[in-house]
């Protein structure tokens, strides 16, 4: 019996103290957890605008310089795909104001219309849309030829208020007017290819985010055969690089021809990021 | 363990035979059941806590969650209950892992889409600026055991002459698995990573609703940001109470913020609080 009791005791104590919570320790866990959510696509931006330095024209061929600044690549995706931005442009054209070769009864035209896509290349001497009528009265009866820049007719079209030619060109005729045979009108186009468009892609700076793995292109020449260039690569950032904002201009020196027409040469370069 | 050694010496040097020790064990039983059943210190919290989610950005953010509801007077967020005779009084605290994530696998050379990243990271590398990234390269071709990798950790630390098997452990609580292929030489692929540590997580424990049981000498913690270098934080206290106070029920919202770093990955970022009461 006394050993029972010995052991009740014992055990009682031992129960007695668990019981108490002595080196009691309670832990739980509770989870954490946040969603971010990258943006759905890239984005590019550059300024609207970047202006050649003018020039005279000249019997000699010479160059142009300008700048595209502020081209921003953003990349808020998350994804760490890694990206490209490239450039294309289309040909400088210019289309100068028609001129009057023959017209009977001085009815004159509105004009020719359009941007010239200059995929006649560089003509010596410059390029010419020519229109001619060949059967004479009002708009809608009267018919004209036409003939492009190389020299390729196109006959027997029935004028209308606008008649499309061809590469971006079409004349505006004028409603009022009744044409006679041999009315003949002119407009002079002309081109600086990008082929002699070249691109020199600046240093990047990197507004937010780190320039690891994000390398500016190489200083080359547009080419292609079309009216507008093949792409061209102005920055590109690795897979697993290019999170954040990056900058960069590129300097552009172009080709001008001797003996261009005067005027302003427009072109458009699109910037595209992917 | 101790215990039962000294309770079977016991049992055998005081010569207990089997009718005497059933007698014993339902004394103890008896004697220690209501004791066990009232003497407790204990915390509960939540399952889980969701901050609130961002679009990944150029710039830092801040997010915002709570464990619990920011309502002070009710019988929601972490409880703590003792009811043990004595008051002896008690600290709960809260320590957190790094909110980490591990992006989907990228196959950056090659055409074998049979190489997967699994495990979670465990965000010691820090933030980087690009994120990291685990990189595996095989560098002996071959079938799965006999082909041979070299791969980078998030810092590109190199690690080479790995041969491959079905699962391989890197390192940081990441793992490499590679799917029965033939494997070529220059296979690569690769999986970001990104860290949101807790050293930019602040929690601020709210008041403390008393269920039962007396607030005296019952205090809430200070707010702060988590510190700690490893891959858990220390200890931070969410509410204490002295000796001779605190026996009761207790709930308590932890309000949280959490730094958001500019250019993060996108994803799931997840993180393990652990709240203990001593």
């Amino acid at each position: 019996m006394k050993k029972v009791l010995i052991s009740i005791l014992v055990f009682g104590l031992v129960g007695l103290i668990s019981g108490l919570g002595i080196q009691v320790a309670r832990a739980v866990t509770t989870d954490l957890d946040i969603t971010m959510t990258g943006e759905p696509a890239l984005v590019v931006s550059s300024s609207a605008t970047a202006s050649f330095t003018d020039k005279t024209v000249d019997i000699a061929a010479q160059n142009s310089t300008a700048t595209i600044a502020n081209v921003s690549v953003t990349d808020e995706r998350g994804t760490g795909a890694g990206w490209s931005a490239t450039m294309t442009s289309t040909h400088f054209t210019t289309r100068a104001t028609h001129k009057t070769i023959t017209d009977t009864d001085s009815d004159g035209i509105d004009g020719f219309t359009g941007t010239y896509d200059g995929l006649d290349g560089v003509l010596d001497p410059n390029g010419t849309f020519i229109v001619e009528i060949t059967t004479g009265g009002a708009v809608g009866t009267a018919v004209f030829k036409w003939t492009n820049p190389v020299g390729s007719e196109t006959a027997n079209v029935t004028t209308a208020s606008t008649n499309t030619l061809s590469n971006g060109i079409t004349v505006d005729w004028t409603d009022a007017a009744t044409y006679d045979v041999g009315d003949k009108f002119s407009c002079g186009v002309d081109v600086f290819p990008y082929t002699g468009l070249e691109v020199v892609p600046g240093t990047i700076t990197a507004a937010s985010g780190s320039l690891s793995g994000v390398t500016a292109g190489s200083t080359e020449n547009l080419a292609g055969t079309g009216a507008t260039s093949d792409a061209k690569t102005l920055m590109t950032a690795a897979v697993d690089k290019g999170f954040g904002d990056y900058d960069q201009a590129s300097a552009l020196t172009l080709t001008i021809h001797a003996n261009s027409l005067a005027g302003s040469f427009t072109a458009t370069a699109t910037i595209t990021v992917s | 363990m101790s215990e039962s050694v000294y309770l079977i010496k016991f049992l055998v040097r005081n010569k207990i035979r089997i009718k005497q020790f059933i007698f014993l064990v339902l004394i103890i039983i008896f004697v220690c059941q209501p004791f066990t059943a009232w003497a407790a210190l204990e915390i509960t919290s939540p399952a889980s806590a969701t901050l609130t989610g961002k679009t990944v950005s150029i710039d830092p953010q801040t997010s915002t969650g709570v464990i619990g509801d920011s309502d002070h007077t009710n019988a929601i967020g972490v409880k703590v209950a003792d009811d043990r005779a004595g008051s002896p009084g008690w600290t709960a605290t809260l320590t957190s892992t790094h909110l980490t994530t591990r992006a989907t696998t990228k196959l950056l050379s090659g055409s074998n889409n049979t190489v997967d990243f699994t495990g979670t990271y465990d965000g010691l590398h820090g933030v980087k600026d690009p994120t990291g990234t685990f990189k595996v390269e095989i560098t002996t071709p071959g079938a799965v055991g006999t082909a041979v990798f070299k791969w980078w950790n998030p810092v590109g630390a190199l690690t080479e002459s790995v041969t491959t098997a079905a699962s391989v452990s890197l390192s940081n609580g990441i793992s490499v698995t590679f799917a029965a292929a033939n494997y070529t030489e220059g296979d690569s692929w690769s999986a970001g990573v990104d860290v949101f540590p807790y050293t930019g997580l602040t929690v601020t424990p709210l008041d403390i609703y008393a269920e039962s049981g007396s607030l005296t000498g019952v205090s809430k913690g200070s707010s702060e940001t988590l510190s700690g270098t490893g891959a858990t934080s220390d200890t931070k206290t969410i509410m204490t109470a002295t000796a001779g106070n605190g026996t009761g029920i207790y709930w308590q919202d932890e309000d949280l913020s959490l730094s958001i770093h500019a250019n993060s990955l996108s994803g799931n970022f997840t993180a393990t609080a652990t709240l203990t009461v001593s």
